[in-house]
């Protein structure tokens, strides 16, 4: 073979595999086309099932069913659209059927699966119905790596109010550096009330108690909490600052004197909760200390303490005019225009 | 004589050129299934992952928009509202005013109706002198610094001493953010802690609609020069996909990039650098290896800013030869990693990777075609060795943008028409006439404004190599 023969081949080449790309990307749009649609026929007809049974009032039968074996992803989204907008008994009574039958063989099954695809299946199977026969394959997808796959397998446990689950999610918000364990503290924020009071019993285990008063901080919760007062006082900067945000968020009977207390406490953050805990129950509390908190060396609790005698009423707002101190007069000023 | 002498130099410089061209393409195919590996795999995350979860999540961190405005009188509110308009709740914009001559602050001022508060913050990283801050009073979330000019870096620096949150991210004034694209963009930074930088997919907004500052239907550039860029994007895209899949991305459009803030601080925030968000990255690489830390910094596929192209031939030259002065800023700032092993695969591969193939790239396609242009001239031509080195440069870059498009295709299908899809099989072919050899001499040029500016580059690098 001469040079230019060579020069032919390659041109040869080069045009044959762009005609190759070009062909794929016309056959996918094909394929596309189709895939989409089918999938969107099987979720519509499912979709009209559920929606006539909800409307009828009429638990599952397997006979008027209309979906196939083997319509797993589509029965699994269908069910998950409903289940955001469903809840109740006469919801649980349709799904929780359909689910045993079509879904969770399938999900036991792929809770082993090498693919994380089937595994995340598998875990938001789970998600829609746990049942305690499921506790093992639940607890072991939560140690998978694939962040798509443990997230659910932990919702599926929490659902589940598994004690292993909880305590399991609680270990991850402790030992999850960064971001990550936001997900695992949404999970348990949004937790039924016997698994938070599992999840508080956790807490009582030190390790945990940070973990558990970081969930604690952002869901209300009506009983009393039992390390709270000991964590208020405690050395760790990090553990009053959750503990601060536990209480404004959970109110105790003293809990005005504890705040006012923590308007001297030596971190910033600590102090700015305080502050925001008193716009709550500024009109009962003794207004001095916010005025004194007026002139603390942060802008944040300036504005915070401003902001909470303004909502203090009369006294309060007369209060404010008072202040002669430039800091102080800033805060107000700030208060006045951004409330 | 002379002829003499040009086939010895044909005899040595023939090879060379496809040896050079060719070694480049075989690194791109690399990177490129690579990078298809992972856009694939994306794919299938997308598929599983439920974004609206993540929206009604009440422990989400709060992100910070950093956009440093100068004489951005027409953009500047499009890209504030539209930042605004994003359904992530938890997000503050701080808009630093880098003291422009026009209108901006004027416009930012009525519009936002900004009232003046004490600095509330210190200065942790030194900057030009902070006139006044600003809050909004239609929208708190909106902080304003108005500052003394310092250049961008300078303004980035000001707006990470004013953020509070732990990520920032840094947007362009005239760029254009999709909500779907953000959320996932934010995802590897909760998911994997170890991230300590985040990049995306920038587009060209030009032919695009937007109303009320939303981009309701994403078009391919209508107009050559926008067609052109929008082809390089995609192309560039794919290259920083393969190179996110070995943690070895050394540039993040400075359009669009989510940082660490605590990291930007430690490693002593922005440099006076043209290609700020290149040298930053790098700076990162450079921090994070020398001090055996491990960390990520990802390239997400997902299409996630738009942003606007110049539309005149002089406003892309003045971008392209300041990209590529930039480039060789970054690369000299940052010399030491130069096939140092100590800097493991990034110190080995990835930085010479950049020194050879991204930044002299230009200066040996412009010998290759005056060396061309010379043997034609006399007579000497090798038609053998020209045929070669067109299918070797041109042929490929048709077959690889091609290859691009079909990723697209199968993942994202940001362009859904047929019209769209012909009109870039179109200008793909077309770019390689004229507009190529066009962007070879802009980023020559930044060769010579790299070469006149030499003195404080290297003032910069004594500066920087002492930070850490």
């Amino acid at each position: 073979m001469n040079k230019y023969q060579i020069l032919i081949w390659i041109f040869i080449a080069e045009a044959v595999l762009s005609f190759f790309l070009i062909t794929m990307v016309a056959l996918h749009r094909l394929f596309y086309f189709f895939v989409h649609r089918i999938s969107n026929q099987r979720k519509k007809r499912l979709s009209g099932y559920f929606f006539k049974c909800i409307e009828e009032n009429r638990a599952f039968d397997a006979k008027s069913y209309p979906g196939r074996r083997r319509w797993t992803k589509e029965l699994l989204e269908v069910l998950e659209s409903f289940n955001d907008r469903f809840h109740g008994n006469e919801w649980e009574a349709i799904k929780r059927p359909v689910a045993e039958e079509y879904l969770l063989p399938t999900a036991r099954k792929w809770a082993r699966s090498i693919f994380w695809k089937k595994r995340n299946q598998a875990a938001r199977s789970f998600v829609l119905c746990p049942t305690i026969e499921d506790e093992k394959n639940i607890l072991r997808l939560m140690d998978d790596r694939t962040f798509l796959v443990h997230h659910k397998a932990t919702i599926a446990a929490i659902e589940l109010e598994s004690q292993a689950g909880i305590r399991k999610a609680l270990v991850a918000i402790r030992c999850k550096a960064g971001s990550s364990r936001v997900f695992y503290r949404d999970a348990l924020i949004g937790a039924s009330h016997a698994a938070a009071e599992k999840m508080i019993a956790a807490g009582n285990e030190p390790a945990l108690r940070l973990a558990c008063l970081d969930v604690l901080s952002g869901k209300s919760w009506a009983l009393p909490i039992p390390f709270l007062k000991t964590d208020l006082r405690s050395k760790n900067t990090a553990l009053r600052r959750l503990a601060i945000r536990t209480l404004v968020r959970n109110p105790v009977a003293d809990c005005i004197e504890i705040l006012i207390d923590a308007l001297k406490d030596q971190d910033e953050e600590v102090r700015c909760d305080a502050a925001k805990g008193l716009q709550i129950y500024s009109p009962l509390a003794n207004l001095d200390c916010l005025i004194e908190a007026l002139h603390d060396p942060s802008w944040f609790v300036r504005i915070e303490a401003a902001r909470a005698l303004k909502l203090a009423g009369a006294t309060g707002k007369a209060l404010l005019k008072k202040q002669t101190d430039s800091q102080a007069v800033e805060a107000v000023r700030y208060i006045e225009v951004f409330g | 004589m002379m002829r003499h002498l040009i086939l010895m130099i044909a005899h040595w410089t023939n090879p060379f050129f496809l040896w050079y061209f060719t070694s480049i393409n075989v690194i791109y195919t690399v990177f490129m299934i690579i990078g298809a590996f992972g856009i694939l795999s994306r794919r299938k995350e997308l598929a599983a992952e439920d974004l609206t979860e993540l929206l009604s999540s009440e422990s989400m961190p709060e992100f910070t928009f950093v956009i440093p405005v100068y004489n951005e009188s027409e953009n500047v509110l499009n890209t504030i509202f539209n930042l605004l308009n994003l359904t992530y709740r938890y997000k503050k914009l701080v808009i630093i005013n880098d003291g422009s001559i026009d209108k901006t602050f004027d416009i930012l001022l009525k519009s936002l109706e900004l009232i003046k508060i004490p600095q509330y913050f210190e200065n942790r990283l030194p900057t030009q002198k902070i006139r006044a801050v600003y809050q909004s009073k239609l929208h708190p979330e909106i902080i304003v610094l108005d500052k003394d000019h310092g250049g961008k870096f300078d303004a980035q620096n000001a707006g990470v001493n004013a953020l509070r949150s732990e990520y920032f991210i840094s947007v362009d004034a005239d760029t254009f953010i999709e909500d779907a694209g953000f959320e996932a963009l934010i995802r590897p930074i909760l998911t994997s802690p170890e991230t300590i930088a985040v990049g995306a997919g920038v587009r060209i907004v030009n032919s695009c609609t937007i109303e009320y500052h939303r981009i309701t239907t994403a078009r391919f550039p209508q107009k050559f020069l926008p067609a052109f860029q929008e082809i390089e994007y995609l192309r560039s895209f794919m290259l920083r996909q393969g190179l996110s899949s070995i943690n070895g991305v050394f540039v993040i459009a400075g359009a669009f990039g989510v940082f660490s803030r605590h990291l930007i601080l430690q490693v002593g925030g922005y440099c006076n650098s043209v290609s700020e968000d290149m040298e930053i990255i790098i700076r990162l690489h450079h921090y994070m290896k020398k001090f055996r830390l491990p960390y990520k910094i990802e390239y997400l596929p997902d299409p996630v800013a738009w942003t606007i192209g110049p539309s005149t031939l002089k406003s892309l030259g003045k971008q392209r030869s300041s990209w590529h002065f930039g480039i060789l800023e970054s690369l000299w700032h940052h010399k030491r990693l130069f096939f140092n092993p100590f800097y493991g695969f990034f110190g080995l591969f990835i930085f010479p990777f950049a020194v050879i193939c991204e930044a002299f790239e230009p200066v040996v396609e412009c010998i290759a075609w005056i060396y061309v242009l010379i043997t034609l001239s006399l007579g000497l031509l090798n038609v053998h060795f020209l045929l070669l080195l067109l299918m070797v440069s041109f042929g490929y870059t048709i077959i690889y943008a091609i290859f691009c498009l079909l990723l697209e295709e199968l993942s994202f299908r940001r362009y859904p028409s047929m019209r769209n899809l012909l009109a870039l099989l179109g200008s793909n072919l077309v770019e390689n006439i004229g507009y190529r050899q066009i962007t070879v001499y802009w980023r020559l040029r930044g060769f010579w404004r790299f070469f006149k500016e030499i003195g404080r580059i290297r003032k910069e690098s004594k500066r920087l190599n002492k930070l850490y």
